[in-house]
């Protein structure tokens, strides 16, 4: 079938996972605590009977279950995701437009950052199979998935920011997206959310340098566990083409190594590694919860730990359906990547 | 892979790195000489105030702001008809936007005659009509959970407009109008506001000072969503202090990360000396306290659980010595009129399960009186940072008897706690194996050690009590309060005007005070006496009712109270003009609107390492091991 | 003669026992654990893991103080002879709390994976087996679940149902089930296109009989494999909803928390927050080596 044909599809398979997630926000909101607190605001606490039944009216919330769940999807493809409650009350989608490139910017960045380090070291590794070099990377990928992300990010601010700062050495920042100074001196002109390329289309260098140097160590911190499993999804998938029968002809024709390697055997190892990346984006964009966290940078991971320790319903669930979006148009990414790499998928 | 291959693949991997590093030393090396503000001035930013502490403001009007951090904000940026003298003044209320004042002889009526210089920071003046608006709409909007409750409720018309349950939520017009036509605020001509009480009420003037009755321009409300009775203003929950007064205005605030201030050119006082304040949202105490020492921020919040981060801990404990840990910092510390924190016990709590009332016996509460070690706690978790809890009213103030307190106060003692518990116990109050949970606040590490000293010290008894101890945020932990669902739990309090009434209904009064009706306890004789002395003259007579109040509050011992801590101010030595007012909402920074400034230096400050072999050291260590293993 | 020799062979048939008649594996077992102790990674990972294993069952006589010792008047002290890690902010003694910490998180780790295998098996074979309607619907539950990332999925669930360590177990049990539910399943529709099962089908042997017998156990070395690896997943994930404080009251001597607890005195006493992550690593490093390198001694292609 036609690539076309192919996208089309899968995005329609994409609407029933989106209902079942709705479903599952929904029943989690019902659970925790009373599913009033999503249209009240922080200090409405102390309502009168009468103010709580005109809410209860407005957002159907003593219908049955059923038609609950209708309006609550109606409420959501009409925008109203709630009041953000940890946010200053603000809605729940600004709240999300407001945090959300924070975390795009990370997580790519991050993403970036371990896709070209971790393929790389994982060909080596599979081309130099049992050598030190392969011991090595094996070592150093299995215990980069074994790191807790929020006490690798500890550590990495301990040294290269406290212990720099202490030793009167630049010290790499550990809070926030950009020096105050500088943001109010060369203020930035905000179009997309993601400062480095704001700042790279407005031609505000200063900025530009100083987002990067801030995105460091947190981005370091992210990505160090998917470095590892790239290594390791690498390593395993040349080392399984590399046994093709493809690549024995190719190495008897004569060609060079490199050629074998890089022209042949990568391009069909790239496939399966791709498709770890779209699962890794997921458990990136977990990773960044924590790493926001410690970090102190304004994303939705931040967002998100505030909201669940404050019982923030609304937040909480916007933050879930956001993360579900997100992670499943990744995925459908990939797939369409790697559909369009190798026809025999979607011919098949 | 053949010999020649190897040699030559390998060269050329080191060629890759080499060029790699240079390219990115040198981008980030440029970046550093180019674009970094210069790294070791001798005062940074002579013309700004950084001030770095944790938790974002949550709303910009003064109408319903009731936290510190947006109180902070107000205090530079709005002002009232009113103001405590500076600079230390708790009691002696001066002009403000009001030159004078006169008061009836009944006492029920003030008339308030306006500065005539006074003008908004957009220039237009301020009349009688902006201060009336800006009134009515604090008590219009009625808030329940702001200030207007609390403050102006002796303001004719506005007690029953605030308790009406409808009128919030909702706009209640026939409730709007019987306010507006009782007249509590009128404006006589335009530089005169008359204000007229329901009945006399001394610390009236205290509670004009406070921000919720800040005056804003009437005009630019107006054309924001102007007042909706029973509803907040979403504009002005983000703007309200732009639309000021004071010496200084709102230009940016960023949620969870800063606020930014400029100075008013307008202003129609004496200007304030810096040019703009920065408020920052950092939320790790190191990366503060860091901050400081760089001279990033010049003051920065300290919790009491950190003190020893700036100060020598010997000096302090043992002589009460302040003796800066660094050169270049400046500690203070100072007497507050915050009464927190302590422990309220909820008389109604039922356990679910066992349908035990435990805090509802007597000796229960003795027990856990007995049972808090009070000197560890000052000493070991706040370092010495305060004083024992001396009930509802704080040293200081007007109603504090150091003589009845002392004789009333509970110590730590596990022989007479446990002699409690065994009586509750037998009482039939609790069985073995009840569990009690305590709660304390998100990110509160004092209250968190609080709790478990408690936990400790109760568990340690062997009397069948099982203590544990959760985590919970603010408004969850005010809401399972309000839902009497918390047996015990945190209390305190700030004061919004310095007098006694601002503080003991809240804790004592069972209708009305906002902990006593969650602690579940109510006695009407104290009823009586807390509304007598609320509007009492006599100063004795007052002195007399408050002695009988406290004596009944220690001795039914609803409450453990912790502490009265000290304010901690920490700053940069080159910040100047700094003091301290315990009525201050931001005492960080809210000193700037009377003239805090940044000393100039010309003493030079040695750079120890030179800035580009270090950053390539930096980026070497980042760069090379993640190469190394690629070339082994 | 005839006679007898017929007699002894029929009870000679009938009493094979289970081991004869499952030799084969018995072998193929043998010769897995062969290949498992030439495996230094492995083996290296069996000796972290019975490191904490042994920690955990013998902290009472191991430990030098309790979980929830105090020590008031000596809180953040540096590593010493008396307290080798030091003590955190409460005077608590941060080696003694590790030891009895790895008892929460290898409770909580083998509790979630042991359920979910349990659950997502269970409900994997029946899937794989009735398939249809029955199938298809699971699918769509499986894929609602995983639509959201581990962390994500029971940081929600764990604040509906509450804080505390039996909550957080319970959420995590509910995030993990759906990969083995998939694993399972995909092991059995393999399994029941062998010639086999439609032997054993026309013998008139029932699904269960089948599923029981057959095909799950040529479905345990995926599962194991994935087992493992899920249990060093489950001590961080668990660990990181600790941190957030969804996990332990206060006080109470659990990896994550510890970490949360040194974050604000990170600079001051680095200790504090430096050890028990140590902690978290080493336990999921031991237990990633040991699947790793089962995966690879399992794996059919590169056994030979």
């Amino acid at each position: 079938m036609k690539l076309r044909h192919y996208v089309i599809r899968r995005l329609f398979l994409l609407i029933p996972v989106l209902i079942g997630v709705s479903m599952l926000t929904f029943t989690l909101s019902h659970v925790i605590g009373d599913p009033i607190a999503a249209y009240i605001t922080s200090q409405d606490l102390r309502l009168s009977d009468l103010q709580m039944q005109k809410i209860v009216t407005a957002h159907h919330l003593n219908d049955p279950l059923y038609s609950q769940y209708y309006y609550y999807v109606m409420d959501l493809l009409r925008g109203d995701w709630g009041i953000s409650r940890t946010d200053s009350d603000r809605p729940v989608l600004v709240s999300i437009q407001n945090y959300f490139p924070a975390t795009a910017e990370l997580a790519l960045v991050s993403m970036f950052f371990a896709l070209i380090v971790g393929i790389p070291i994982g060909i080596i590794s599979a081309v130099r199979k049992d050598k030190p070099a392969d011991h090595a990377t094996r070592v150093f990928s299995l215990v980069g998935v074994s790191t807790p992300v929020f006490w690798l990010a500890l550590i990495l601010q301990y040294v290269f920011y406290y212990q720099f700062k202490v030793h009167n050495l630049p010290n790499l920042p550990a809070s926030g997206r950009v020096n105050q100074f500088l943001w109010l001196d060369h203020p930035l002109h905000v179009i997309t959310g993601i400062y480095s390329i704001d700042s790279l289309i407005t031609g505000n260098f200063s900025i530009f340098f100083d987002v990067l140097v801030h995105l460091i160590l947190p981005a370091f911190a992210l990505s160090y566990v998917f470095m590892a499993v790239f290594v390791r999804m690498m390593r395993s998938s040349m080392l399984e083409v590399m046994r093709q029968d493809y690549i024995t002809l190719a190495r008897s024709k004569g060609l060079s190594e490199r050629v074998v390697i890089y022209r042949h055997a990568l391009r069909n190892a790239m496939i399966p590694t791709v498709t770890v990346a779209g699962l890794a984006f997921g458990g990136l964009l977990a990773g960044a919860v924590l790493t926001e966290t410690v970090f102190s940078w304004p994303g939705v991971g931040r967002w998100s730990t505030s909201a669940i320790v404050r019982d923030d319903i609304a937040s909480i669930m916007g933050f879930m359906l956001i993360i579900a979006i997100v992670y499943m148009l990744a995925n459908l990414i990939v797939d369409l990547l790697y559909a369009w790499i190798d026809p025999r998928i979607r011919l098949g | 892979m053949k010999m020649s291959e190897k040699k030559t693949s390998n060269k050329k991997a080191i060629a890759a790195i080499v060029v790699i590093l240079i390219v990115v030393v040198g981008g980030l090396a440029g970046y550093y000489y180019a674009y970094l503000p210069s790294s070791r001035p001798m005062v940074p930013n002579p013309d700004t105030y950084v001030f770095s502490t944790f938790g974002d403001v949550d709303k910009m009007d003064p109408s319903v702001m009731y936290d510190t951090a947006s109180g902070e904000v107000a205090e530079l940026t709005l002002e009232t008809l009113v103001y405590y003298k500076m600079p230390g003044s708790t009691t002696e209320i001066g002009p403000k936007l009001a030159k004078s004042w006169d008061m009836s002889p009944d006492g029920t009526v003030y008339t308030f005659h306006l500065d005539p210089a006074a003008k908004f920071n957009d220039g237009s003046p301020i009349t009688a009509d902006d201060v009336k608006y800006s009134i009515d709409r604090t008590i219009l909007i009625g808030d329940p959970d702001g200030p207007a409750p609390t403050l102006h409720m002796h303001i004719k018309g506005a007690a029953d407009y605030l308790l009406c349950e409808t009128c919030w939520g909702a706009t209640n017009d026939t409730m709007v109008q019987a306010y507006l036509n009782a007249g509590g605020v009128k404006v006589i001509d335009p530089q005169t506001v008359q204000i007229t009480l329901d009945a006399p009420y001394a610390p009236f003037l205290a509670t004009m000072a406070f921000t919720s009755a800040s005056v804003v321009n009437k005009k630019i409300v107006e054309a924001n969503g102007g007042v909706k009775p029973g509803f907040r203003n979403d504009w002005m929950n983000q703007h309200g202090t732009e639309v000021g007064s004071g010496p200084y205005k709102l230009t940016e605030w960023t949620p969870k990360t800063r606020v930014v201030l400029d100075r008013n050119d307008n202003y129609w006082g004496t200007p304030a000396k810096f040019k703009r304040i920065i408020i920052n949202e950092v939320d790790e105490v190191g990366t503060r306290e860091l901050a400081l020492f760089s001279g990033d921020a010049d003051t920065i919040t300290l919790p009491a659980t950190n003190l020893f981060d700036v100060i020598q801990k010997d000096a302090w404990l043992n002589n009460r010595q302040i003796v800066p840990v660094k050169p270049g910092i400046t500690v203070s510390l100072d007497p507050t009129y915050t009464v927190s924190p302590n422990f309220g016990m909820n008389t109604k709590w039922k356990d679910p399960v066992t349908g035990a009332v435990p805090f509802g016996n007597k000796d229960f509460r003795y027990g856990f009186s007995y049972a808090f070690d009070y000197t560890t706690f000052i000493n070991t978790v706040i370092n010495g940072a305060g004083i024992q809890g001396v009930g509802p009213i704080p040293p200081g103030m007007f109603g504090y008897n150091e003589q009845l307190v002392k004789s009333l106060q509970f110590s730590f003692s596990p022989d007479k706690a446990k002699q409690y518990f065994l009586n509750a116990k037998a009482a039939g109050a609790y069985a073995d194996g009840q569990v009690i949970t305590l709660y304390y606040n998100t990110g509160n590490e004092a209250r968190r050690r609080g709790c478990l000293l408690l936990k400790d010290a109760i568990e340690g008894l062997g009397v069948g009590l099982t203590i544990q101890v959760q985590e919970l945020d603010w408004p969850t932990f005010l809401a399972k309060q309000r839902a009497k669902e918390l047996p015990i739990f945190f209390i305190g309090w700030a004061p919004d005007f310095a007098d006694p009434d601002d503080y003991v209904p809240v804790f004592a009064n069972g209708q009305t005070g906002t902990f006593a009706r969650r602690q579940g306890f109510d006695d009407p004789t104290i009823d009586q006496k807390l509304s007598q002395a609320s509007i009492e003259s006599d100063p004795a007579k007052r002195q007399a009712l408050y002695n009988d109040i406290e004596t009944w509050l220690f001795q039914q011992a609803y409450t453990i109270w912790g502490a009265v801590p000290l304010n901690i101010q920490v700053s940069r030595d080159w910040v100047k003009g700094w003091f301290f007012n315990p009525m201050f909402s931001g005492p960080n920074t809210s000193p700037a609107a009377y003239g805090m400034y940044k000393e100039e230096r010309t003493d030079q400050v040695a750079i120890t390492v030179g800035p580009l072999p270090a950053f390539i050291a930096t980026v070497a260590t980042l760069v090379v091991p993640n190469y190394a293993r690629k070339s082994a | 003669m005839t006679q007898m020799g017929q007699v002894k062979t029929s009870v000679e048939r009938k009493s094979k026992s289970w081991f004869d008649e499952h030799a084969p594996q018995i072998r193929e077992l043998k010769f897995t654990l062969y290949l498992l102790r030439q495996s230094p990674i492995v083996v290296a990972g069996f000796i972290l893991v019975a490191l904490f294993i042994g920690m955990a069952i013998f902290a009472p006589w191991i430990a030098p103080h309790g979980p929830e010792e105090r020590f008031w008047n000596l809180p953040q002290q540096p590593p010493s002879w008396r307290f080798p890690f030091g003590t955190d902010t409460t005077g608590g003694d941060i080696y003694s709390r590790i030891i009895w910490g790895s008892r929460l998180d290898l409770t909580i780790a083998l509790t979630v994976v042991a359920s979910a295998i349990l659950i997502g098996s269970v409900l994997g074979a029946i899937s794989g087996f009735m398939g249809r309607a029955f199938d298809e619907a699971l699918m769509r539950v499986t894929d609602v679940f995983l639509a959201f990332p581990a962390l994500i999925l029971a940081m929600a669930v764990a604040a509906a149902l509450g804080r505390n360590l039996t909550n957080l177990t319970i959420a995590l049990m509910v995030v993990w089930w759906p990969t083995y539910a998939r694993l399972v399943r995909g092991q059995v529709l393999a399994e029941k296109e062998r010639l086999y099962v439609d032997a054993a089908r026309a013998v008139g042997a029932s699904p269960a009989r089948i599923i029981f017998r057959h095909v799950l156990p040529n479905s345990i070395f995926p599962v194991i494999v994935q087992a493992t690896l899920d249990l060093g997943g489950v001590i961080l994930t668990a660990a990181g909803l600790s941190f957030i404080g969804f996990g332990a009251g206060a006080g109470v001597a659990e990896w994550g928390l510890m970490i949360a607890d040194g974050r604000s005195y990170l600079f001051q006493s680095p200790w504090i927050a430096c050890f028990p992550g140590l902690a978290i690593l080493l336990s999921s490093l031991g237990l990633n080596l040991i699947g790793d390198g089962l995966r690879d001694v399992l794996d059919p292609r590169l056994r030979r």
